[in-house]
């Protein structure tokens, strides 16, 4: 192959870093493997599917970590300078992706790599230095213990160098907290757990320094597509106004008033005190200015500062949507202050928002229950709407102390471990808490929560399109296509890593021509729309293989109890409920859009060899005919 | 004799080659007149262009075009063209010129001498094209940066210069003894020439003149690098040189072989009379011409700056102009921008130095450089307006900046062709964590000369011009009353007529946009 031919946009340069044996390798991409996966989580998808042997534990030395910056990262294209982090997932034991925005990626672009891989485990704490071609893992003894913040700015002391970005973990990270994230500046790589996964491996930062340049195939294209995306996103009404003026906690209202707003524990889809934390209030409590990701003219990031109160002080980017509506609404807590300092110590001690916020309401509804009892508690008196108690029990998570050990372990395993019923409203999918988007409410999006390859995650499908009623939410037919056009869209967008907030940009509903386009005139790639897809639902039926090899299967594709069983109680969406029939229905006609096997929703070797995958077909061959001989 | 891609050493070999036959055929030539002069000509036109080439491999497509094109116009003396103006005159003016061309004879044992030395030339030629045309040209040393005004100069150079082409075949083929009425006019140019700096100073040379078209035309196609010519030399150039050529060229050359018609080109061309080679006059024409030819190689118009008489004149004269280039030497920040010797036609030193030449150093200098031509090529370069009467900046406020680096990536890409944001002209600091995004522009930025490409792109109105205060940024279309009921109303209509906000609820009535709107009502109502 010419030189000429090679793909741009990309360095094509992946760093194995092994920890035990404290070795750093450089590996080249080729091309048919990027035109393949195009990148991100569907490169790591596939590297991991080839790369883990299947049923390890993920918190053990064989597992292992990719940080990716995408095809289009550090280059002009909006919303598209993300870095991804791909591990087997310590909470959902399936193939997890997550992507943060900040100013990672593109750093790690002109640095020269496209990724950067850690497997094995050391003994002692370590931080990897890349400082443009030169790479160094040096001790990280005296940051071990450290959070987040403070370990960010020792960092940048110790390596002299004001303008690196540095991804950590803290103490929950280390602990092995099961939805511990790494932190890149103030944003998370929340949700999985692959800060446990780093944690596990003493690895305590990421920091880079690059000084290098990205080229592209077609730099008139891009910037002009650029412009023209920019100016499609000003003229949007949902990305050039209200996303910009008020961030995402736009949705707490807007969910509150159409009756799909989680509160206590799921028990509710309404929260009387939603306007004590609406975007509103925020804006004029907290907030100080705006602040926008690498390459975002959305600036939908807010930075606030608690100026009064039993709070004052705390400073925090944010907070999200989803930080409000689990530290917030789920534990009832009206608060705003409250919620900006309780999302502070969850970013400073390095865990997810959601899950601490839906396991501490999980906790409420037991104790209230009379399931927990003061002695397991620590003698603290749990309650829903008990704003005093939020910090102790973030604090006590992220620590591992007393009630926060079982905690730590997640919603599924907390409720396994303290059995007594507490099974029926512990709110997960595959171990993942459900994030502030209603299964109930919304058909469609009950199927994605249910068929995601990462359990709860909002971002396996959207609420989007039901939500504005693009899609009707009365009638469950046809979301089974719906529902794989969507995934189609986010794992597409997932693999260029651009931000799913400007997805009524890039879609909303499938996958279009502008997407590929971005690809395009970055790469040189060439793809059309139906290669494009048909990459999609490729990715798509690798991350389903290595699910299905770690032991998914169809009954793993549900809802929890409450959500089949209960109608929302109360609100405009009163009555709305998925039973278990619905479900059912749905899940077939997704299996069957998606040529997997009914009977246990293992992708087909047809399929399989359609989407030019070969290999995997094999293994899910083995598979299905175990399956089958089970049954007999 | 595989036709492969050149590599430069072996298109190196190939040029020193042709040069070789050339000369030896030129001086063969020249002793036994058995080779036509257009042949020895063609192929020093071809070495010419073949060593720009070699600078410049980025258009080695171009040359091999344009050897062609002289190849088959040398083999085409054979058959004289014909030239679409008077018949009868044309050829009564241009026989001469073309009997001197293929003015070899060939010897009695081989008539067609010139053909027999020629051919294989012209394969070797047409060999040496075909390669080039298969060599790549290399895009990176094609990067070059256009500026408005070049562009401009450029445009009134090339339009002028076919109307001098015309003017000088009518004048290099008659005399002026014979016509009287062309000395009246050769006077009246001479004198204009010597009248004009009092009025707009050497804009003649920098916009009209032939000579300049000529080498700015082979400089821009070709991108000669030339030599650097030191600083000691140029002074002392300038002090003796300069005055001895005002005197010589003056006096001895343009009085005597313009108005006088002896020993002039045209004269050599009707009698190529190669016993007359004696003839000191003879002499010292070959010796400017040569002298012109050769000045090219070494750096940009070396000729218009030491050699043509009127850089003499105008030296001499001081700095007379009415109108002069704008010249606020304050401004300037001693910025890397403007390397010596690259962005000024004459040469001067822009770059402040603080040891070296003084007082040759722009700092230093209080009004503009007499030898000025007004080409412009400065005040395009220079971002800070030293040579700007009135200039456009951008400024940023800090507070409203949302850190998305936007503009770095537009800055970047728009003038070096890859993202780099560490070699932008604006930069983004981030500072603490959470980090706080703060601005700054670079000494360097120039505005992107009036229409800057990070104030098109940032989201946030940071980037503001310094004292006008216009913002030009992307513009959205905001549809007015009576278009947006159209657009409701249209059922072909592109975008979706419900509420696209997308993070409301449905289209009979967003409840997002009735908090906001009423959330707006009230506080509107409580400041009333």
């Amino acid at each position: 192959m010419t030189r000429a031919a090679l793909y741009k946009g990309y360095t094509r340069t992946i760093l194995r870093v092994n920890l035990t044996i404290k070795t750093v390798t450089v590996e080249t991409l080729q091309n048919g493997q990027l035109r393949k996966y195009i990148g991100g989580a569907g490169l790591a998808a596939r590297m991991l599917y080839d790369e883990l042997k299947p049923g390890i534990d993920p918190l053990s030395p064989q597992n292992k970590v990719i940080f990716l910056a995408g095809p289009l990262a550090g280059t002009i294209i909006p919303c598209s300078s993300r870095i991804g982090v791909y591990t087997k997932s310590p909470l959902t034991n399936g193939f997890f992706h997550s992507s943060a925005g900040g100013h990672f990626a593109p750093e790690l672009k002109y640095a020269g790599y496209d990724g950067v891989m850690i497997e094995g485990a050391s003994r002692e704490p370590v931080y990897l230095y890349l400082d443009n071609e030169r790479a160094e893992l040096r001790d990280a003894t005296h940051l071990w213990g450290e959070r987040t913040d403070r370990t960010q700015q020792l960092l940048k002391a110790d390596i002299g160098v004001e303008e690196a970005q540095i991804a950590v973990i803290g103490p929950a990270g280390e602990r092995q907290v099961r939805f511990a994230s790494v932190l890149v500046g103030c944003r998370a790589l929340g949700r999985g757990g692959i800060g446990a996964v780093l944690g596990s491996k003493k690895f305590k930062a990421l920091a880079v320094r690059g000084k290098g340049a990205v080229a592209v195939h077609d730099m008139k294209g891009t910037l002009k597509l650029s412009h023209e995306i920019i100016r499609i996103m000003r003229e949007n009404p949902s990305t050039g106004q209200i996303l910009p003026r008020y961030g995402t906690p736009v949705l707490v209202e807007a969910n509150n008033a159409l009756g799909v707003f989680g509160s206590r524990n799921w028990q509710k889809e309404t929260f009387t005190g939603a306007r004590g934390l609406s975007a509103d209030t925020m804006r004029e409590k907290i907030v100080v200015r705006d602040k926008s990701c690498f390459a975002c003219p959305i600036k939908c990031g807010k930075y606030s500062e608690v100026v009064q109160g039993p709070f004052k002080g705390r400073k925090v980017e944010g907070p999200e949507y989803e930080n409000i509506f689990a530290l917030g609404s789920m534990c009832e807590i009206d608060s705003i202050e409250a919620v900006a300092a309780a999302e502070r110590e969850c970013d400073d001690l390095g865990m997810d928002a959601i899950e601490t916020g839906v396991s501490i309401a999980f906790a409420m509804e037991a104790f209230e229950r009379g399931i927990l009892t003061p002695q397991e508690t620590g003698g603290l008196e749990l309650a829903f709407g008990k704003t005093e108690l939020l910090l102790p029990l973030v604090q006590m998570i992220g620590m591992r102390e007393g009630l926060g050990h079982i905690l730590a372990e997640g919603v599924k395993r907390a409720s396994e471990k303290i059995g007594r019923g507490s099974e029926d409203f512990a709110m997960h999918n595959k171990g993942m808490t459900f994030a502030g988007h209603s299964a109930r409410g919304l058909p469609g999006f009950a199927l994605g929560y249910a068929t995601g390859p990462r359990g709860g995650s909002h971002h396996d499908s959207r609420p989007t399109g039901e939500r504005t009623g693009l899609i009707s939410r009365e009638s469950i037919e046809g979301k089974g296509e719906y529902t794989a056009q969507v995934n189609h869209l986010m794992i597409f967008t997932d693999s260029l890593i651009s931000c799913h907030l400007a997805e009524g940009v890039w879609g909303p509903i499938k996958l279009t021509q502008l997407v590929v386009d971005t690809l395009n005139r970055v790469t040189g790639m060439d793809l059309s729309l139906e290669e494009a897809e048909q990459a999609a639902e490729r990715i798509w039926n690798v991350i389903r293989a290595f699910a299905v090899r770690e032991g998914t299967r169809r009954e793993n594709d549900t809802l929890p109890k409450r959500f089949l069983t209960q109608p929302i109680p109360d609100g405009p969406s009163q009555g709305m409920v998925i039973t278990e029939a619905m479900l059912e229905k749905m899940k077939d006609d997704y299996y069957g859009v998606r040529g997997w096997d009914l009977a246990t929703g293992i992708p087909t070797p047809a399929t399989l060899l359609m989407l030019d995958l070969p290999d995997i077909a094999g293994d899910m061959r083995k598979i299905l005919s175990q399956e089958k001989e089970e049954v007999r | 004799m595989a036709l492969t891609p050149f590599t430069r050493e072996e298109f190196v070999m190939h040029v020193r080659n042709m040069a070789a036959l050339g000369l030896i055929l030129y001086i063969w030539g020249i002793l036994t007149v058995f080779t036509t002069n257009w042949v020895c000509v063609m192929i020093g036109v071809c070495v010419l262009t073949l060593f720009f080439t070699d600078y410049f491999l980025g258009h080695t497509l171009g040359t091999s075009y344009f050897w062609i094109f002289l190849t088959i116009q040398g083999l085409s003396n054979f058959f004289p063209f014909q030239f679409p103006l008077d018949q009868e005159a044309w050829k009564l003016q241009t026989n001469e010129i073309i009997s001197w061309l293929a003015g070899g004879q060939g010897t009695p044992l081989f008539p067609h001498a010139d053909w027999i030395i020629s051919l294989p030339i012209v394969l070797y030629g047409g060999y040496i094209a075909l390669r080039l045309l298969r060599t790549p040209p290399d895009l990176s040393m094609k990067a070059k940066k256009t500026v408005a005004t070049k562009r401009w100069r450029i445009l009134f150079q090339s339009t002028i210069l076919p109307i001098y082409l015309l003017t000088f075949a009518a004048g290099m083929t008659a005399r002026p003894i014979e016509n009287p009425e062309l000395l009246f006019w050769a006077l009246a140019m001479f004198i204009g020439s010597l009248l004009l700096p009092f009025f707009i100073g050497r804009w003649f040379c920098g916009w009209m003149c032939p000579v300049g078209v000529f080498q700015d035309g082979i400089w821009k196609y070709f991108n000669v690098k030339g030599i650097t010519i030191s600083d000691r030399f140029r002074s002392q150039i300038n002090r003796i040189y300069v005055p001895a050529t005002m005197v010589l060229f003056i006096i001895v050359v343009y009085t005597f072989e313009r108005v006088f018609q002896l020993a002039s080109s045209a004269e050599m061309i009707r009698s190529p009379d190669w016993k007359t080679l004696w003839k000191p006059m003879v002499w010292t024409k070959v010796l400017t011409n040569g002298m012109f030819l050769g000045s090219i190689l070494f750096a940009y118009r070396v000729y218009c700056r030491y050699f043509c008489w009127y850089i003499g004149y105008r030296v001499t004269l001081g700095q007379p102009a009415l109108y002069r280039l704008p010249f606020r030497t304050d401004r300037c920040q001693m910025c890397e921008v403007c390397p010596p010797e690259q962005h000024c036609t004459m040469g001067y030193q822009f770059q402040s130095r603080p040891e070296g030449e003084e007082e040759l150093s722009i700092r230093n200098l209080n009004e503009v450089p007499a030898t000025c031509t007004l080409c412009y090529e400065c005040r395009d370069t220079c971002p800070h307006g030293v040579f700007r009467g009135k200039i456009k900046r951008i400024n940023v406020i800090p507070e409203r900046c949302v850190g998305c680096r936007l503009c770095e990536l537009a800055c970047s890409g728009e003038r070096l062709g890859v993202f780099d944001p560490t070699r932008s002209n604006i930069q983004i600091e981030m500072e603490g964590i959470p980090e706080i995004p703060v601005p700054r522009i670079k000494d360097t930025c120039d505005a992107c000369k009036g229409d800057p490409k990070c104030i098109k792109v940032c989201p946030a109105r940071v980037i503001i011009w310094d004292k006008e205060g216009v913002r030009k940024g992307i513009k959205v279309p905001r549809p007015g009353s009576i278009r947006q009921f159209f657009k409701k109303i249209n059922p072909f209509s592109r975008s979706t007529p419900l509420c696209d906000n997308l993070c409301g609820a449905y289209p009979q009535g967003c409840p997002t946009c009735d908090i906001l709107t009423s959330a707006q009502e009230e506080r509107k109502g409580r400041a009333a």
